[in-house]
């Protein structure tokens, strides 16, 4: 394991069907609430765009005092695999690797979870079986067939500025979606996600973070869900930002500080 | 396949992937694949790591690495330019796989500005065998403008649009017509590149231009276009390929694009397969 001058190490870690890659992040010693977080990054493209946001978060959450473990996917990023031969139980059991990597690698047994987009979901459908103690959904994906839309509509736009990209095929063994490959049955995987379809998951704190307008689903999710709104509206859906990567570093001190308030 | 994280550089500050190559050769270069601008070292769309595994696999220890300030990799102190700084890490990254993994031979690999930035590299380090550059750099040329107004002018409501732009402008409405400017990066003077080419193919280099469909609007859009640019290069023990994909985006974001790019790859690569 090394460890440069920010105290991050950077390793890989074993998941249920390879190796995963993982950043830890450990808590500063000076304010360490012995609490830990795990960063569920989003889904396709999305994944690349919000890696720098994410590694922010993580570095800010760890200087407020919490062990962060940020993650990538099974067939995503560094971590073994293809991602056409992803599933959603797949990622599912790579959320609850982490969970134990960083309690492993941190010794802290209090470990809540952070879902991004539709690290969200997975973050929440992951959270039905085996519900950490916190759970914080991050501008979630509500439902994941709007995400298979969405990313349909997208890859369609895209053609209007480079007619030479891939058409839109749903229904294809794989579809070329914005740079990656999704498999039918791991689109049909995704498509199947809802925040609201029961039963909700037995998480004592349930956090819902993000703009304003998603405000009314957290009753949906349960008399206990807070509500943070964030200030900073990302589009999502803007094809020609799909590659885009987001750099706001307000929003990640927003979402750092909200993370150190809820786990103290 | 084996993979471990590499940290390395002033206080460790510099972090890459390394791909262990599946069967080793000895003599046969490292390659290194360098940040396509501000993304991550899993490259645009991710698509470094299934290359990274797929030259693994045959024989080429592969490192997907992070400049300073990039992804996992802490900012260099000391000031400098872009340029400068990635020079630095660049000098360190192939010290530090010479040391730990005993390679002395090297393919740089770079997309956009990863692409400016082996060139600076690969003249500068003659442990730098080969170099990939995907869009690097380019100048609009005669024949550019030929061919980009050539076939606009071919086509009937192009006229109209420029018969409207100029009618504005006659009457003082709106801006005059922009150029279309080229990606927004400062490229060195068209003679130091050509110069420097040649002083690489004096030496051996290997190099290999593929330029994508997407430069089209900003300053290539034929594989002629190379030899207008920099006109014929001496004969040495070096090579030069170029290459235009003109259906491909300039992240390859494509599957189709990707796997086009792959197989051009592993046949370029053959040369430096039995050293």
């Amino acid at each position: 394991m090394l460890r440069p001058p920010d105290g991050c190490r950077a390793a890989f870690f074993t998941g249920e069907r390879g190796s995963l890659f993982g950043v830890y992040h450990p808590a500063a010693p000076a304010r360490d609430r012995e609490d830990g977080v795990v960063i569920v990054p989003p889904l396709g493209h999305e994944y690349v765009r919000t890696h720098w946001l994410m590694r922010e978060v993580a570095m800010r959450a760890a200087a407020a005092g919490l062990h962060v473990l940020r993650f990538d996917l099974s067939g995503a990023g560094d971590s073994a695999g293809q991602f056409e031969q992803t599933t959603v139980e797949g990622w599912c059991d790579d959320v609850r690797a982490a969970v134990q990597e960083l309690k492993d690698q941190s010794g802290v047994s209090r470990v809540g979870v952070l879902g991004l987009r539709g690290g969200a979901l997975l973050a929440f459908e992951a959270a039905r079986q085996e519900a950490p103690q916190r759970l914080w959904l991050w501008d979630p994906v509500q439902r994941g067939a709007d995400l298979v839309v969405q990313l349909r509509r997208m890859q369609s736009e895209r053609r209007r500025d480079w007619p030479f990209a891939p058409a839109v095929t749903p229904g294809a063994p794989v579809e070329d979606l914005l740079g990656y490959p999704w498999p039918a049955a791991l689109l049909a995987g995704v498509e199947a996600l809802d925040l609201r379809r029961p039963p909700l998951p037995r998480t004592r704190h349930l956090h819902l973070l993000g703009p304003a307008a998603l405000a009314p689903l957290a009753a949906d999710l349960g008399a206990t869900t807070r509500f943070h709104a964030l200030t900073a509206v990302i589009a999502w859906d803007v094809v020609e930002r799909f590659d885009e990567p987001l750099l706001l570093g307000p929003l990640a001190n927003q979402v750092a500080a909200v993370l150190a308030e809820e786990a103290s | 396949m084996s993979e471990e994280v590499m940290r390395f550089g002033p206080s460790d500050g510099l972090l890459g992937v390394w791909t262990t190559p599946e069967q080793p050769v000895a003599g046969q270069p490292a390659i290194i694949l360098l940040n396509a601008g501000l993304i991550h070292h899993v490259g645009p769309s991710g698509w470094y790591v299934p290359l990274a595994r797929r030259l693994a696999r045959q024989g080429f220890g592969c490192l997907r690495l992070d400049v300073s300030g990039v992804g996992e990799s802490l900012p260099r102190d000391g000031g400098g330019t872009e340029v400068d700084r990635a020079l630095l890490d660049l000098a360190d990254t192939l010290n530090a796989l010479q040391t730990r993994k005993g390679v002395s031979r090297f393919v740089v690999l770079g997309l956009c500005s990863g692409a400016f930035f082996a060139h600076e590299a690969a003249v500068r380090d003659p442990r730098i065998a080969g170099a990939v550059f995907l869009d690097g750099y380019g100048y609009r040329t005669a024949g550019y403008y030929l061919r980009h107004y050539g076939a606009r002018l071919l086509r009937p409501s192009a006229w109209g649009r420029f018969a409207a732009r100029l009618l504005r402008r006659l009457r003082g409405v709106g801006p005059p017509p922009a150029p279309e400017e080229p990606l927004a990066i400062a490229f060195p003077p068209r003679r130091q590149v050509r110069d420097d080419l040649r002083q690489l193919v004096e030496r051996g280099a290997q190099l290999y231009f593929i330029y994508t469909g997407t430069l089209a609007h900003h300053y290539f859009n034929h594989q002629r276009q190379f030899a207008e640019m920099f006109g014929a290069l001496p004969a040495g023990p070096g090579a030069v390929a170029v290459e235009y994909l003109v259906e491909a985006d300039h992240l390859f974001s494509a599957q189709r694009d990707r796997q086009c790019l792959f197989t051009r790859l592993d046949r370029w690569l053959e040369r430096f397969r039995h050293p």
